[in-house]
């Protein structure tokens, strides 16, 4: 398989981080060498930003969210099987901002932790 | 343009669902109200049901007969709607009394009878 | 045995769950209007669920994947969005149903008012999923849903024509106003294979940890526990038929449900069916409330999960937070419970196709599925009820409308 036809493969799945944790989905790749013949994914763009890219509804979730795209260099990329495993944790490479904003409030209310 | 017409559609159910329906439809209503009060009567008569149920059960259903009491225009049926609601407020405000029940069991099965004819 | 004795809990709970208030509102209306004509469409509808539930169990058993992680990756973003969001809004209507269905039942055991009641049991179901873990969820609710058998012994105690109900075993047109006909049989295998059902059992699968090894569990949970389920639905629609229809009596609210099974066993009766429809119901809205929320979060990828705890998936936590307090919204406008109840399966119908697609061409891609992909068995059910669910999705607004949602013309 190229690397290109991996990069597709990925596109749309889950990402999961060095400690299998959750943190978004490839949102979109960034591919380089198609003028050369050697089309390669350079990097997987995650986060709502990213979707500018895929489609009218894309642009439309783009337009109305914040944040700026992530990118997580190809590199970072373990294995890919049902999900994509990171080698990094999610906190290094910018992703799972979302939750933990959202942790942010969710843990001050009692029973957060059940 | 798909979600147009589903909310047109949701809007026009919403709508249908209120409405009462020509007077065949709301004697057929006012037919089954009586109906399932003879039942609910029946349950007090016999003493095998509570009196909470009794009490709830019977308000909806006068609150039924009442909506088609205000919305039909034929003299029969608005007579009729307001007989029942009558009979099961009866039935709500004394929902233990097992004598009064018997008399209003008798009266909503006159009435359905006369719905049947009506519809 | 310890794995026997596992398989029957999870059966039990099934079987108990199965019946939400869409079957109950569709099979006792449909009861009283066709007596046992329609039980074939109760037959079909479980059919469906059994195949469609056994599917979505193996794909996230053997490719780890839930059911809206499958749509995002085979149907792409754009599409993938359209049915999220059909699913989702499908979700809030019936979820609103099912809170102001739990309403109603508290009203008539506790006779306190009614928007009161809505409260209490918004309050009550966002208490449980905060704080109880996904093991008791599923059984608390799915033992005590059982007390619905008493529609069971009700049926049989109505003496019904036996010959007449198995009669109604056999598809046919029905005597009577064939539009009206038509319109229940779309309701009734649309509230049984209604999709939060599947997204909330796959995501169940998931939370649960099952692998290849527990696909003997998953195909003994889809088909005895949903059939005996069905057992449930055509006891509904028997007794309906056997005490409503020779009456006249159309049933209306939640209340007369539960007169068809105190009519004949008395109080006993009345107090079973109400505690049963009570857990089912509530049991139901917790299905639905995290179903809706597990689309929310597999689609964007967010961490989801109970079992991950509420602070382990915070996004996961506010989206069914938010989902249960728009549901309230729509209920305590007043709206007959009810109706919202028949509109929701109405359109559950139309975005059934958009859920099962992607889910039977995964089932049968061997880059997901390994070995495991779908057997002629399998595909032969699945295919014709893929057939069977475009058919009725393309069919159901328009019978609602022309047969004034079942009321007639």
């Amino acid at each position: 398989m190229t690397h290109v036809d991996l990069g597709e493969a990925v596109l749309d799945h889950q990402l999961l981080d060095r400690d299998g944790r959750r943190c978004g989905k490839v949102d979109d790749l960034e591919l380089a060498g198609l003028d050369r013949d050697d089309p390669h994914v350079v990097e997987l763009l995650v986060g709502p930003a990213a979707l500018r890219t895929r489609g009218l509804l894309g642009r439309l979730v783009a337009h109305v969210s914040r944040g700026h795209v992530r990118h997580v260099a190809w590199e970072q990329v373990d294995t890919v099987r049902a999900a994509v495993t990171l080698r990094s944790q999610a906190s290094s490479l910018g992703l799972g901002r979302g939750d933990d904003r959202a942790r942010h409030w969710v843990q001050r209310i009692p029973g957060a932790h059940r | 343009m798909v979600l147009r017409i589903l909310l047109l559609a949701a809007l026009a159910a919403i709508v249908a669902g209120c409405g009462v329906g020509p007077p065949p439809v709301q004697a057929g209503t006012l037919g089954s109200v009586a109906g399932e009060g003879v039942l609910l009567a029946q349950g007090v008569v016999r003493g095998e049901t509570t009196e909470t149920f009794t009490r709830v059960h019977a308000e909806e259903l006068a609150a039924q007969a009442r909506t088609v009491a205000g919305a039909t225009e034929v003299g029969d049926l608005r007579s009729l709607a307001t007989s029942l609601a009558v009979a099961l407020d009866e039935l709500a405000g004394t929902p233990d009394d097992r004598r009064a029940a018997l008399r209003v069991e008798r009266r909503l099965r006159r009435l359905a009878e006369r719905a049947k004819a009506l519809s | 045995m310890k794995a026997i004795f596992s398989i029957a809990l999870g059966v039990l709970a099934a079987i108990g769950g199965f019946v939400d208030i869409g079957d109950i509102v569709f099979n006792v209306a449909a009861g009283s209007t066709f007596g046992y004509q329609l039980l074939w469409a109760v037959v079909l509808g479980v059919g469906g669920i059994i195949t469609y539930a056994e599917m979505c169990g193996r794909v996230a058993a053997v490719s780890k994947r839930a059911v809206f992680d499958v749509i995002r990756e085979r149907l792409g973003f754009g599409a993938g969005l359209v049915a999220l969001a059909g699913g989702v809004l499908v979700s809030l209507l019936t979820l609103a149903a099912e809170v102001g269905g739990v309403a109603l039942v508290l009203q008539l055991l506790a006779g306190l008012p009614y928007r009161l009641l809505l409260v209490v049991a918004a309050v009550g179901v966002g208490v449980v999923a905060w704080t109880w873990p996904f093991s008791w969820i599923e059984r608390v609710f799915g033992y005590v849903g059982l007390c619905l058998l008493v529609f069971v012994v009700a049926a049989i105690d109505s003496h019904p024509e036996w010959g007449a109900v198995a009669h109604g075993f056999v598809p046919s047109t029905g005597s009577g106003d064939v539009v009206v006909y038509a319109y229940y049989v779309v309701g009734l295998v649309g509230a049984a294979m209604i999709p939060y059902e599947v997204y909330f059992y796959s995501s169940g699968a998931i939370e649960e940890g099952w692998g290849p090894k527990d696909l003997g569990t998953n195909r003994a949970n889809a088909l005895i526990g949903y059939s005996l389920g069905g057992i449930l639905s055509f006891a509904l629609m028997i007794t309906a038929g056997a005490l409503f229809l020779p009456h006249a009596i159309a049933p209306d609210t939640l209340g007369s449900v539960a007169l068809a099974a105190q009519s004949p066993l008395g109080v006993i009766g009345l107090l079973l069916a109400l505690l049963g429809i009570l857990f089912a119901v509530a049991g139901a809205a917790i299905d639905t409330l995290f179903g809706g929320a597990y689309s929310i979060a597999q689609f964007f990828g967010f961490e989801w999960g109970r079992f991950r705890t509420n602070v382990g998936a915070p996004r996961f936590t506010v989206a069914w937070a938010v989902l249960l307090v728009l549901a309230f919204a729509v209920v305590v406008t007043g709206v007959d419970p009810i109706l919202v109840t028949e509109v929701s399966v109405i359109f559950a119908v139309v975005a059934l196709p958009l859920t099962y697609l992607p889910i039977l061409l995964v089932a049968n891609d061997r880059n997901y599925m390994g070995v495991y992909t779908n057997g002629l068995v399998a595909n032969v059910f699945g295919i014709g009820y893929l057939v069977i669910v475009v058919g009725i999705a393309l069919a159901a607004v328009p019978l609602m409308v022309a047969s004034n949602m079942g009321q007639g013309r």
